[in-house]
């Protein structure tokens, strides 16, 4: 409901809302401007009277004097000839030091342009729509942004998901309550102009008239006058010429004093009301006009909203793509397969899709949907599988959230089976926990199991096939699924330098160095708007690459920097790996395809708080990639396992010159198969008094390398955190324990 | 809604009068090249003795923008009558607009005068923009305006 809010309304309003905070930021900075005008005065010390006493006023009509808050004092008046005049008033002298500069065609357009788009009061209307609409998807952003994040509590937390969902929400969090300001007062100036909301003091305002026609008096020896300080003058109205019942009509910040034009008796004050007073305060906070920092401020905050506008487009085109289409989907009542989808347009219905093509090929009616449509219409239905991502901090995702509650109001024990297959990144807390909910929720319905539930780690084709292996004995069909994720445009890499490691430990190790062959460099458009297809390479970064004649690619993590033009990877040997293999065995100069792979869950937050990088054999890469990026020497704090000092200490030179240099803090290493017989977790336990200083100054963990060493180094954590009063699973909330397990 | 408010318009002026006869009066008014934006106006008729009767027409809608015609204001405040007449759209400099009221036949050549008051944002407001007697004197002649009026015209 508030993602169709924010993404529909903000879609209608978007033109018209760039073109209000444009033109709004643009004019911001005219009260600046204005204070630092030469005729901007100090008015300290004097009254009103006190200046006009100054002024010379023969010849000439006046009718208002106004100060403006930045201090310009201006006249209003009729000269000789009857025309209507405006001067600026040199508050020194009283004399009039010409006529008030309307400002140049620009700025009156662009004020026109902003406050009713040079439509009059259609226009104005309008724009007071766009205001509307600003603080209605802005809300509804801050709704959107919280379920996203699992909860309002965590709306401040690191964001994840695409660059341009990130910046969307990293800039939307900064400018929420300017951009918010800005959108209020302006609807509620629009409000006002057209009366809905009234503001005026004119009812309670009695008219009066000075009390008796006597000869003129010049204003500056009258009283009423003399009694108002100037500094706090906002308008003088003079009496209309030759109209000796008009009085003067004295507007404050306090409300209005006339004044008798002949005996400057007060005839009447009328308090400014709460409307006023209101007014008041928005239109300086919406102008800045008396606020100028205020206005400078909300101005910048303006600027964000294109940003914002173009970020949102994105993320809803990326998401419409992502939305797939099914090929003979059948009715939900004669299917014998139904496949129930939890996710939102994401690579699950990818995956969907794949499973419904193959099930149809095999001759099977299958219906794919909604998980949000279960209910006892699938009357054909013999198996019901269940393929769910999970969202934020393991809540539904949006399609799926009322599944739970369905289940529960299912008429009669249904007489299909089920299965579930869980997506999710095994990095993140709460993996696939919606997908271990939902299996539970139906086998508490003690409906029949027809597969144990099964998850799927980054998207992995292997383990989809596996399944889809178990399923096809299942359903007594050859079941092969492939699926095919959708690659990024590859480019070539040669191989320019390697070295071998671990060859004497049986863990054969290569550093492979590879140049990156010129070609269309569409990085920086991917690396504002991309959904991870950068071509540079940030620390921490995955390399995808595919081997020869195979669509499933490999990811190393890189372990150079940014800076140059190669990539650097680590590859351990596998038994049967077809792709380390292939990359052991490569000569200088042999070529690969390979893309880059974004991984931005996997990096250390901005600061300068330590970082305890834990690793064990290839896993060091990401660590030394981030070293070697350590231009401010952040303390960063390494702890490394191996087998042998002598054979698989990898990257020696470049720990060793980063230690020198302070890029790395420290290094502690441990060595399986040398005389201290000691894994990594055994260093992690032995520092723990220094370990749990740096994480009490705000350290933040990250773990790289198998799924045992990850377990047994979470578990040493455990018991150190402990008498911190904190916990892995809780610094993984926080986002302070970072894992990339392989 | 407009024929129910003239006839309200007049009511107090008809029930001062006595049950005479009516005859419509339309004004048009031409108004000049002022500058600024569009003008706000108050078109009013007066006794012999300046006392307010009747708001004819009144051009621009906000409320708070009518109330800076403070002259008309002030005569409405002093007769102890409210607002009445039709309201009308706010007029930009060389524009047209006219309205027409039916009138009884004793307000005519007996030393009444229709009042124009004008008001321009941030350009100053005129008092008697332009008076014309409702006599036939003046009926279907041109009464030059002051200042953002240019000129006045009644017909009956």
């Amino acid at each position: 409901m508030w993602r169709a809010v924010h993404t529909w309304l903000g879609l209608a309003s978007l033109a018209l809302v760039i073109v209000l905070a444009l033109t709004g930021s643009l004019l911001s900075v005219l009260p600046a401007l204005e204070k630092l005008s030469p005729s901007a005065q100090s008015a300290a010390g004097q009254s009103v009277a006190d200046l006009l006493g100054r002024m010379d006023l023969t010849d000439l009509e006046p009718d208002r004097l106004e100060r403006k808050p930045s201090g310009i004092v201006t006249l209003g008046y009729f000269d000789a000839s009857g025309a209507p005049q405006t001067s600026y008033v040199d508050i020194a002298t009283g004399k009039l030091t010409g006529p008030v500069d309307p400002g140049s065609p620009f700025w009156v357009s662009l004020k026109d342009l902003h406050r009713a788009l040079f439509l009059r009061d259609t226009g104005r209307a309008i724009t007071g729509f766009g205001a509307l609409a600003l603080a209605l998807v802005s809300l509804a952003g801050v709704f959107v942004l919280a379920a996203r994040m699992g909860g309002i509590a965590r709306l401040f937390d690191r964001v994840q998901g695409s660059a341009s969902a990130r910046w969307h929400s990293i800039v939307s969090r900064i400018v929420f309550l300017p951009v918010m300001l800005s959108a209020l007062t302006g609807f509620y100036m629009v409000l006002t102009d057209f009366d809905v909301l009234p503001v005026s003091q004119i009812e309670s305002l009695q008219f009066p008239e000075s009390a008796q026609g006597l000869p003129a008096v010049q204003p500056g020896t009258l009283h009423g006058l003399a009694d108002v300080p100037l500094d706090r003058l906002m308008m003088l109205q003079f009496p209309f010429a030759g109209d000796s019942f008009d009085v003067f009509t004295m507007t404050t910040a306090t409300g209005l004093t006339l004044v008798d034009q002949f005996t400057g008796d007060v005839l009447e004050t009328v308090p400014a009301t709460p409307s006023i007073k209101i007014h008041a305060w928005f239109y300086a906070v919406h102008t800045g006009e008396g606020m100028a920092i205020v206005g400078i401020v909300l101005g910048l905050a303006a600027l964000s909203v294109p940003v914002l506008g173009v970020t949102g487009v994105l993320i809803w085109w990326a998401r419409r793509r992502r939305k797939v289409r099914i090929a003979d989907n059948a009715t939900a009542g004669t299917a014998d397969i139904v496949v129930l989808v939890g996710s939102e347009g994401g690579s699950t219905w990818g995956f969907a899709q794949s499973l419904h093509k193959e099930l149809t090929a095999e001759g099977r009616k299958v219906h794919t949907g909604d998980m949000n449509s279960f209910g006892p219409q699938f009357t054909a239905a013999k198996h019901i599988l269940f393929l769910t991502a999970t969202y934020g901090n393991g809540a539904a995702p949006g399609n799926a959230d009322q599944f739970i509650a369905r289940l529960a109001d299912l008429p009669d024990k249904p007489r299909w089976s089920f299965a579930v297959l869980g997506f999710g990144d095994r990095a993140f807390p709460h993996y696939c926990a919606f997908a271990k909910d939902v299996d539970t929720a139906l086998a508490a319905q003690r409906i029949p199991r027809a597969l144990e539930l099964e998850l799927i780690n980054r998207q992995s084709p292997q383990a989809f096939a596996t399944w889809g292996n178990d399923l096809g004995q299942v359903l007594e069909l050859p079941l092969s699924l492939r699926h095919e994720v959708e690659l990024p445009p590859t480019q070539t890499l040669t191989l320019t330098d390697r070295k071998v490691y671990g060859i004497e430990v049986q863990a054969p190790t290569a550093v492979l160095r590879f140049r990156r062959e010129p070609g269309p460099n569409r990085g920086m458009w991917n690396r504002i708007f991309g959904t991870g297809r950068a071509t540079f390479f940030e620390p921490t970064d995955l390399l995808g690459i595919l081997p020869p004649g195979s669509n499933v690619p490999r990811y190393y993590s890189v372990s150079s920097d940014a800076s140059d033009n190669t990539v650097e990877i680590c590859v351990r040997l596998q038994v049967g790996g077809e792709c380390s293999g292939l990359l052991h065995q490569m000569e200088i100069g042999g070529q690969i395809e390979a893309f880059a792979k974004e991984n931005p869950e996997f990096r250390p937050p901005p600061g300068r708080k330590p970082v305890i990088m834990v690793s064990a054999g290839t896993g060091i890469a990401p660590f030394i990639g981030l070293v070697r990026a350590n231009q401010s020497r952040r303390p960063m704090h390494m702890y490394w396992g191996g087998r042998s000092l002598q054979s698989d200490f990898l990257y020696p030179d470049t720990l060793e010159h980063s230690l020198d240099n302070n890029h790395l803090g420290s290094l502690t290493t441990a060595f399986s198969r040398d005389s201290e017989n000691a894994y990594v977790q055994d260093k992690v336990r032995a520092d723990a008094d220094r370990l749990r200083d740096m994480i009490h100054k705000g350290a933040t963990i990250m773990v790289c390398g198998g799924d045992a060493m990850a377990q047994a180094v979470a578990s040493e954590f455990n018991t150190l955190l402990e008498p911190l009063g904190l916990s892995t699973h809780q610094m993984r909330s926080s986002k302070r324990y970072l894992e990339d397990i392989f | 809604m407009t024929t129910l408010l003239k006839s309200t318009a007049l009511a107090v002026a008809m029930a001062l009068a006595g049950p005479l006869q009516a005859k419509p009066l339309t004004v048009s008014v031409q108004m000049a090249n002022f500058s600024g934006p569009p003008a706000y106006a108050a078109v009013y008729v007066t006794d012999p003795q300046g006392n307010y009767v009747s708001t004819l027409y009144v051009a621009g809608y906000k409320s708070k923008y009518q109330a800076d015609l403070r002259t008309w204001y002030r005569l409405i405040r002093r007769s102890g009558k409210g607002i009445d007449g039709t309201t009308g759209a706010s007029v930009g400099r060389g524009r047209q607009f006219s309205t027409t009221v039916n009138v009884p036949d004793n307000l005519l050549n007996a030393g009444y005068n229709l009042h124009i008051e004008t008001g321009v944002e941030d350009y100053g407001v005129q008092p008697d923009d332009a008076v014309v007697p409702l006599d036939d004197v003046n009926n279907g002649v041109a009464v030059k305006g002051r200042r953002n009026v240019g000129s006045a015209t009644i017909s009956y």
